[in-house]
């Protein structure tokens, strides 16, 4: 009965008010200025900034200014911003003032991962953060069958300490996982037996990497740190394996927005990850990762081309080989089929096409060992999206472009 | 159970009403239903700190007519209130809806706008009994800030800003105000 009553409620339409653009009286006053805290400005993106400038000399108008504040709010997160209007120097005319505080102590509970493949079901991991001044301290658990060849399930932590503004930090994550592995991946692995060139399954994971990373000029970030990953390997025998690296990576993030119409970013990064006996390690290998990315926003289209490689050298544990085909590579097929083992090379390259809430994704890519026959794969995706934002969730079913029958995928979820 | 369930949900809706500490003064022209409420200050607090910072801030009113569990007559309203940075006066606009028409109002002091929301303010009683017992109902509600943080950062959806979000009607700084009369009858308070 109440669940009725509440069904019933909730389909009774509300007020449609005809909200006229001019209910502020102050809306007769000119902007004289909008006044920001330049210790802040140069965490706004160059858009925003220029907003000022075009704010200043227009009619007071509450709805552009709310949009401003709101923009504002989403560049400056783990800052309160406050909006004053107050009365100008000159007679009929105002200033925005916008106040920035850092907020205080800060919790926040993050949903980093969320998705369903219907061949790799679901990754689903959740991080609860504690802010206090430049500390952060942040505790969470994760089950992820999308990234790498298994399954890994467990907690996660760790400290980061921003300084000289954020542009400097330094600290530490910590995690313990749980493996599963899929059949086809046992399968290969029996397949491969008697070749040294791939390591074995482990039941447990343990990884502890502190780093440092600075950001030499503006976009541009350099990290350098260590990684101490321990692990129980399941065949021949039981046994604790270590693979210790130096890592590395260099990423660089801009945003080119022009006068006319349109946005541009660009993103790119190298990663290495150096595994050396002087660490102590077992392994001796060394990953070079690259990627790119180049997005344009243009009104209600937004196209993104995407371009990613891997080169390995050396023996390397399963969780740093390539692998595609999950949630965010060749999305039409299942990574257990494209390579089980994964490969020791590997490159993708994709193009995302949206249209207000409709999204086409076109992906190819290749991954294989050295010395192996490789072949280009490439797979067509098609669904809905609530937007282009990080927050958008999208729907896809995803086809394989090749001859003979093939089974869709689908894809729910955020961030992919 | 569901007796038990039934008395939550019902103090949940009484509750709120039986708090009021203002007067309400209903007058009955024969045809609509308007009322005075001598006390009654919403312009105050936080709502008149926005306000005095240059937003314009949106009041939503109801006057209801009610026998018993049910409404007979129901009349939404929305106001925005603007204060002038220049002028030190208030400023009041009723929005259209429908067959109502837009009305605006300036250089009010505070008491003038918060009277002038209430004269502007009815519910038609065409139809009503004029005998019949019922209860008049004010209920003011101040829109919320819209300083609501994003959602979704670079690290992935906020779990703090959903819940804050959904838990947004029962967030106390809300501003309302609950006003009754009653039981009466329409004839009682007809306008000599």
């Amino acid at each position: 009965m109440f669940v009725v009553l509440l069904a019933l409620l909730c389909l009774i339409p509300a007020p449609a008010w005809n909200q006229a653009p001019d209910v502020n009286v102050n809306s007769r006053y000119t902007i004289e200025s909008v006044e920001f805290p330049g210790k802040y400005q140069r965490k706004l993106s160059p858009s925003l900034r220029s907003e000022f400038d075009r704010l200043a000399g227009e009619k007071f108008n509450q709805d552009l200014v709310d949009r401003l504040s709101k923009r504002i709010r989403r560049e400056l997160r783990g800052y309160s911003v406050m909006q004053k209007i107050t009365k100008g120097t000159t007679p009929e005319s105002i200033r925005v003032v916008y106040e920035v505080l850092r907020a205080g102590r800060q919790t926040d509970l993050v949903l980093p991962r969320l998705v369903y493949h219907s061949r790799e079901n679901f990754s689903f991991g959740a991080d609860g953060k504690l802010r206090s001044g430049g500390h952060e301290l942040s505790m969470g658990i994760l089950t992820d069958n999308d990234r790498l060849m298994e399954r890994y399930s467990g907690l996660r932590g760790g400290y980061q300490r921003s300084m000289l503004d954020g542009r400097f930090q330094a600290g530490f994550t910590a995690e313990s996982w749980r493996a599963q592995w899929n059949p086809a991946v046992l399968s290969a692995l029996a397949a491969e037996s008697g070749q040294d060139e791939t390591a074995g399954i482990y039941r447990t994971r343990l990884h502890v990497s502190p780093g440092l990373s600075a950001e030499i000029v503006r976009g541009l970030t350099l990290f350098a740190g260590v990684s101490f990953q321990r692990f129980q390997t399941q065949f021949p025998a039981a046994r604790f394996e270590s693979s210790n690296a130096l890592v590395s990576s260099l990423r660089i993030q801009r945003r080119f927005e022009p006068s006319g119409p349109g946005k541009h970013t660009v993103e790119a990064g190298y990663h290495l990850r150096a595994a050396t006996r002087s660490l102590g390690s077992d392994f001796a290998y060394s990953r070079h990762a690259i990627d790119a990315r180049y997005g344009l926003d243009y009104g209600d289209d937004h196209i993104a081309a995407a371009f990613t490689a891997g080169y390995l050298t050396g023996r390397a544990p399963l969780f740093d080989r390539f692998i595609l085909g999950n949630s965010t590579t060749l999305r039409g097929y299942n990574k257990y089929d494209v390579a089980p083992l994964g490969g020791g090379r590997m490159a993708h390259g994709s193009i995302d096409y949206r249209h207000k809430w409709v999204r086409v994704i076109y992906d190819t890519g290749t991954v294989y060992d050295r010395g192996r026959g490789s072949g280009v794969l490439h797979s067509l995706a098609a669904g809905v999206t609530t937007g282009a934002g990080r927050d958008s969730v999208s729907l896809l079913v995803a086809f394989p472009l090749k001859e003979g029958r093939a089974e869709p995928v689908f894809i729910l979820g955020m961030n992919f | 159970m569901r007796r038990a369930l039934y008395s939550i949900l019902t103090a949940s809706v009484v509750v709120p009403y039986a708090l009021t500490g203002q007067e309400l003064r209903p007058v009955w022209t024969g045809s609509d239903l308007r009322v005075s409420a001598p006390s009654l200050r919403f312009l105050s607090g936080a709502v008149l700190d926005r306000l005095r910072n240059g937003a314009a801030v949106g009041f939503d009113f109801q006057l209801s007519l009610r026998a018993g569990a049910s409404v007979l007559r129901r009349s939404p309203h929305r106001f925005v209130f603007s204060y002038d940075l220049w002028e030190e006066r208030f400023s009041v606009a009723r929005l259209a809806r429908g067959t109502l028409e837009r009305k605006n109002i300036s250089h009010l002091t505070q008491n003038a706008a918060e009277s002038w929301c209430l004269e502007n303010l009815l519910v038609l009683t065409d139809g009503l009994d004029p005998a019949r017992l019922l209860n008049v109902h004010l209920e003011v509600r101040a829109e919320e800030p819209r300083d609501n943080s994003p959602i979704a950062g670079d690290s992935g959806i906020s779990l703090t800003g959903l819940i804050e979000i959904f838990s947004r009607p029962a967030r106390p700084h809300v501003a309302r105000w609950n006003l009754t009369q009653g039981p009466l009858r329409l004839n009682d308070i007809r306008q000599k």
